[in-house]
């Protein structure tokens, strides 16, 4: 797993907006990277570009996925490739259960379907994992689900379509200090039983980065990293802000 | 200023089809065209109705006595509905959800009137509207001036695979301060925002739509798994033989 960005210059569909201005970045196989920076630097954008979300486009630059341009790749493809990515506000959908399109999504990525009673265990183990009640498989994807719930249903389907690069956009709002602990845990665990798969943790806050603590931490501003660290630069940050950025030379490079 | 509230049910007729739910039960029901139903739901009985409706235009009233509970699930390929549920009873309930896949012009008329004090109705109408169908909800929700605290809801939303004509109509006629009613309607294509994130998973977009459509036509109806397969099948085979 090796994700390249290159000078990428994203701006809104409708052009009126540009995000991301020369924007470089590497993540490799087994690496935590998490991305902090103010609101609306363009960190969610950055998640969602790299998923394909029609919202957005790229006007310079390539994004590598193990040395091919995703950006030819649909959504779909981009999934099964590999990537997921954990949304900041997932979307409910009305009358699809969540048991149907999880196994609909795992097919997706097989070349024969997962039966019907191996899927259902995985699935309950999975759900108990995350300490999620049983009756949400059978509810409608996110609908009048409490924001806690829809995050701990983003790391079920995680657990269920095994990617091997996994965006979390701003995985703690919403979630209460127990079930980050929980959440947080059931990632690392995935983690361990998959070793080379990398994390993409995209965050306001350091708390997460105390579960999964980041080989690099990178400030985004104005649509590009202004400085990497290690996991002590969230720490710094926390203490004294993002203020502290323009004041500090610290730079590790991690290519 | 007198008001008129037009809450009369149709005369019944030798032809019109009595059916009287005496105890709690299950019933699927296939209804015939043109004929008329009337439904009788007597006191404290909980049921569970589900009508099939293929190329047909029917009329179904449904009256329920004190304390008693109908769910009530339609599914009409390419057929219409006037369905009327009178809330004769103190504290009866009504949920009514109808699906409507359609290739032809269909309008569906669904009338709820509630005639006593806390009483609740839950109205639920999706329908998929293909090669341009026109399909027509109009939903009205009646709370009299003397009923106290009822609730009156309903939800309509038409998915239109190409541009149509299909429009809905929500209404609520409420003479009452103590009420609780609300609605909410929604016509267009599917939203780019589920597909998004049907797709982010791995789906093709053949898939998600699939998915979509299934959950939308069948997701809120009350019906047993072989209900739910066999329906399935007419949505894909009715949405294959599309004009595309």
């Amino acid at each position: 797993m090796n994700l390249k960005i290159k000078d990428l210059n994203v701006v809104t569909k409708n052009h009126e907006k540009e995000i991301l201005k020369d924007f470089s970045f590497q993540i490799k196989e087994g690496e935590i990277h998490a991305i902090m920076g103010p609101n609306g630097t363009g960190k969610s954008t950055l998640s969602k570009v790299i998923m394909g979300s029609p919202d957005y486009e790229v006007t310079k630059g390539d994004i590598l996925y193990n040395g091919a341009s995703l950006l030819p790749l649909s959504v779909d493809e981009r999934s099964r490739r590999g990537i997921f990515l954990s949304m900041q506000s997932p979307t409910s959908i009305e009358g699809v259960t969540n048991s149907e399109f999880l196994r609909t999504a795992r097919n997706a990525r097989e070349e024969k379907p997962v039966g019907i009673y191996a899927f259902i265990k995985e699935m309950e183990q999975s759900m108990q994992d995350l300490k999620m009640d049983s009756a949400m498989m059978h509810r409608s994807i996110n609908k009048d689900f409490s924001g806690g719930e829809r995050k701990k249903n983003e790391i079920l389907q995680l657990k269920i379509l095994k990617p091997e690069l996994i965006l979390l956009d701003e995985l703690d709002s919403g979630l209460d200090v127990d079930s980050l602990k929980i959440v947080c845990e059931n990632i690392l665990k995935y983690k361990e039983e998959n070793p080379h798969c990398a994390i993409l943790i995209i965050t306001h806050y350091s708390k997460i980065l105390d579960y999964l603590v980041p080989d690099f931490v990178h400030v985004m501003k104005d649509g590009k990293i202004q400085m990497t660290g290690d996991a002590s630069l969230a720490k710094k940050i926390e203490k004294s802000g993002y203020e502290c950025v323009n004041s500090m030379s610290e730079l590790v490079e991690n290519e | 200023m007198n008001k008129i509230w037009m809450n009369h049910p149709k005369e019944a007729t030798e032809t019109t089809k009595q059916i009287v739910i005496e105890k709690n039960e299950m019933r699927n029901i296939t209804l015939q065209h043109h004929e008329i139903y009337q439904i009788h739901i007597k006191e404290g009985v909980e049921c569970n109705l589900f009508f099939l409706g293929e190329e047909t235009d029917v009329t179904v009233e449904v009256f329920l006595e004190e304390k008693s509970k109908a769910t009530i699930s339609s599914f009409f390929q390419n057929g219409a509905i006037q369905f009327t549920g009178y809330l004769e009873g103190r504290e009866s309930e009504l949920v009514y959800s109808h699906s409507a896949i359609a290739k032809k012009d269909t309008k569906n008329a669904i009338t709820i009137h509630h005639n006593e004090s806390k009483t609740t109705s839950h109205i639920f109408c999706n329908g998929y509207s293909i090669d341009g169908a026109t399909i027509i909800f109009d939903v009205n929700g009646h709370v009299n001036p003397h009923q106290e605290g009822c609730i009156c809801t309903q939800d309509s939303k038409i998915i239109q695979k190409e541009a149509s004509h299909s429009q809905i109509h929500p209404k609520l006629y409420i003479d009452n301060y103590d009420v609780e009613a609300s609605h909410s309607a929604y016509l267009g294509p599917w939203q780019e925002e589920e597909l998004f994130y049907l797709e982010s998973r791995g789906m093709k977009r053949e898939t998600a739509v699939k998915l979509l459509t299934k959950g939308l036509l069948l997701g809120k109806l009350t019906i047993d798994d072989a209900t739910k397969g066999a329906l399935t099948e007419r949505i894909e085979k009715m949405d294959e033989n599309t004009k595309e």
